[in-house]
């Protein structure tokens, strides 16, 4: 084995086909890791190296995959594993079938070491909201490492794992990715089955893969994205050969600047951070314009409806009847209140009322209708500015990574999600990309938008801006 | 206001959620702070949006394929007999 370890999914894979490297060597490697590193970063919910090694020792070194360690976040089932959602609710439940991506990574020849922490139900944007404990930001141990996939970016920020997937409602894979300062791509809506995927907000959720370099994700959406028929919303598409398609230049290429947004308060040095990468941008030949999105700045307020609509639409199931925590009443509507009291967290009981209150009698109109058009007024916007530009240019987030306990107020965590939201809202593909570090050493992430059905393009871009400002290649 | 405490606890009840005492008043705050925060929306005009129906999702064929086992699917549920989950009596009177 060579003395430098593969740092992408790329070079391990090359290092695998070339006979320098095997997977249980690898394997080895990533277990001492985990095993030094995650008490403090606590990434993992729970961990199955053992049948890693054996599942890495069958690996087949020419499968697209060849046995590199894939974490996958705790709302993904995995057939056999345990799926707690981060809730105490599913604390002890075992999923009985694998989700369609998981199959799909499998198959492909991945090997996952372990279950990823999140937010509750995923809901949240520090990891804080796990029921069972906070991950802590490999970058800065006193720091959060965003959330709600904050496991599965922290662990393929640390070196546990040599790509992740997260789910994405509302910027859970591209809001921790930019603060452990990795990939995080949100696919379009339809892309990449959701069959296994505990639902939150059905009409928002997306699968992403987290890596360490714009061509390793590329590489992980060419085995994720697939028509799944157990899958409703799964569209049919021809096959794209993402890393194929990644080109070296932006020759041609239109970046989209919002006006809209650049009035927000940003963190200095994420707004120089945008800068550079719009000089970066024209000097691989792209041309800069300005758009307008009138109202993106009402994407927040219409999520914050959206999405605990959906949700408390998606948490009726947990009942404490056909799986999960069980608490007794008198009868079964206590049961019910009772199970639910005793395994669903603040935040999710908080989305759960809020989402109630919206969708009830006498209120529906004013916020769920309203919201319902607003999001379709966002969604036009968005289409029209993504006929003028081919690629929309934004911060991922306005701060890079907060101490753990510092952002109390649930309002302000949602403030968090500004610039991810509306490609969730409109289905959109989304990608952030590490873009730098700011001064006390926090990695800075930028995020390119673009239409639908555009995936291939969107990792094209961030890949040749991701290397322009330093990134693997 | 726009949620009072009474709102509060039809919705929790709506959503089978019971309230606690010691969760009654922040919750009330953050909600109402929340619903306060996401009612600006009733100043945007959308007077003129036609809103599109989502694009028809393609159903795959009724076709009975491999599913679950009975006893996979019943593998989570907290109490079963005979094959069965027991749920508590839903349409009033003693359980059995």
């Amino acid at each position: 084995m060579s003395s430098e370890l593969p740092r992408t999914l790329e070079q391990y894979r090359h290092a695998v086909r070339a006979h320098e490297l095997s997977a249980e060597e690898y394997l080895d490697e990533t277990r001492q890791l985990i095993e030094r590193g995650d008490p403090q970063v606590k990434a993992f919910l729970h961990l199955r190296l053992d049948a890693a090694r054996s599942d890495a020792q069958a690996a087949d070194p020419s499968s697209p995959l060849a046995g590199a360690p894939i974490a996958v976040k705790d709302n993904i089932m995995m057939a056999g594993e345990r799926c707690t959602c981060g809730s105490r609710i599913l604390e002890h439940y075992v999923a009985p079938y694998s989700a369609t991506v998981v199959q799909s990574l499998l198959a492909a020849g991945a090997v996952v070491p372990g279950k990823t922490n999140l937010d509750e139900f995923a809901m949240g944007s520090s990891t804080e909201n796990s029921a069972f404990f906070p991950t802590h930001n490999p970058a800065d141990l006193s720091r959060v490492p965003g959330g709600s996939s904050g496991g599965s970016t922290a662990a393929v920020a640390a070196g546990f794992a040599l790509g992740a997937i997260g789910s994405d409602t509302g910027g859970s894979v591209r809001q921790p990715a930019a603060f452990c300062g990795v990939v995080g791509f949100k696919p379009t809506y339809g892309l990449v089955s959701r069959y296994g995927l505990v639902a939150f907000g059905s009409s928002l959720d997306c699968i992403g893969p987290i890596a360490r370099s714009v061509r390793d994700a590329a590489l992980m959406m060419n085995v994720m994205a697939a028509h799944d028929p157990k899958d409703a919303t799964s569209v049919r598409r021809s096959p794209v050969d993402f890393e194929a398609a990644l080109q070296p230049t932006l020759a041609g290429k239109r970046v989209g600047i919002i006006r809209e947004l650049q009035g927000l308060d940003v963190q200095p040095e994420i707004a120089a951070a945008m800068e550079t990468t719009r000089k970066a941008a024209v000097k691989s030949g792209a041309s800069l314009v300005d758009v307008s999105l009138p109202h993106i700045l009402s994407a927040l307020p219409v999520y914050y409806i959206i999405a605990p609509a959906e949700c408390s639409a998606n948490l009726g199931r947990f009942d404490g009847v056909r799986y999960g925590l069980h608490e007794d009443g008198r009868d079964m509507t206590e049961t019910y209140s009772k199970t639910r009291n005793a395994g669903f967290g603040t935040e999710v009981k908080r989305r759960i009322l809020i989402g109630a209150f919206v969708l009830s009698a006498g209120y529906y109109d004013a916020y769920y209708k309203k919201a319902s058009s607003v999001r379709q007024l966002i969604t036009d916007e968005l289409d029209a500015a993504l006929q003028s530009a081919d690629v929309l240019l934004t911060p991922t987030t306005p701060t890079t990574a907060f101490r753990l306990g510092a952002v109390t107020d649930p309002l302000e965590m949602y403030k968090a999600d500004v610039f991810t939201i509306p490609a969730n809202l409109a289905g959109v593909p989304a990608i952030s990309f590490p873009a730098g570090k700011d001064a006390a050493g926090l990695p800075i992430g930028l995020q390119l938008m673009g239409p639908r059905w555009s995936d291939a393009d969107i990792l094209s871009c961030a890949n040749v801006l991701f290397t322009a400002l330093g990134g693997e290649s | 206001m726009i949620i009072d405490k009474e709102t509060l606890e039809h919705v929790a009840s709506l959503a089978r959620l019971e309230i606690t005492p010691d969760e009654d008043g922040s919750l009330l705050g953050d909600l109402e702070r929340i619903l306060g925060y996401v009612a600006q929306l009733g100043s945007v005009d959308t007077s003129a949006i036609v809103s599109k129906r989502p694009a028809m999702t393609e159903l795959r064929p009724d076709e009975p394929g491999e599913g679950l086992t009975r006893e996979a699917g019943l593998g989570g549920a907290p109490a079963m007999r005979d094959g069965f989950i027991v749920v508590r009596n839903v349409m009033g009177g003693e359980d059995e």
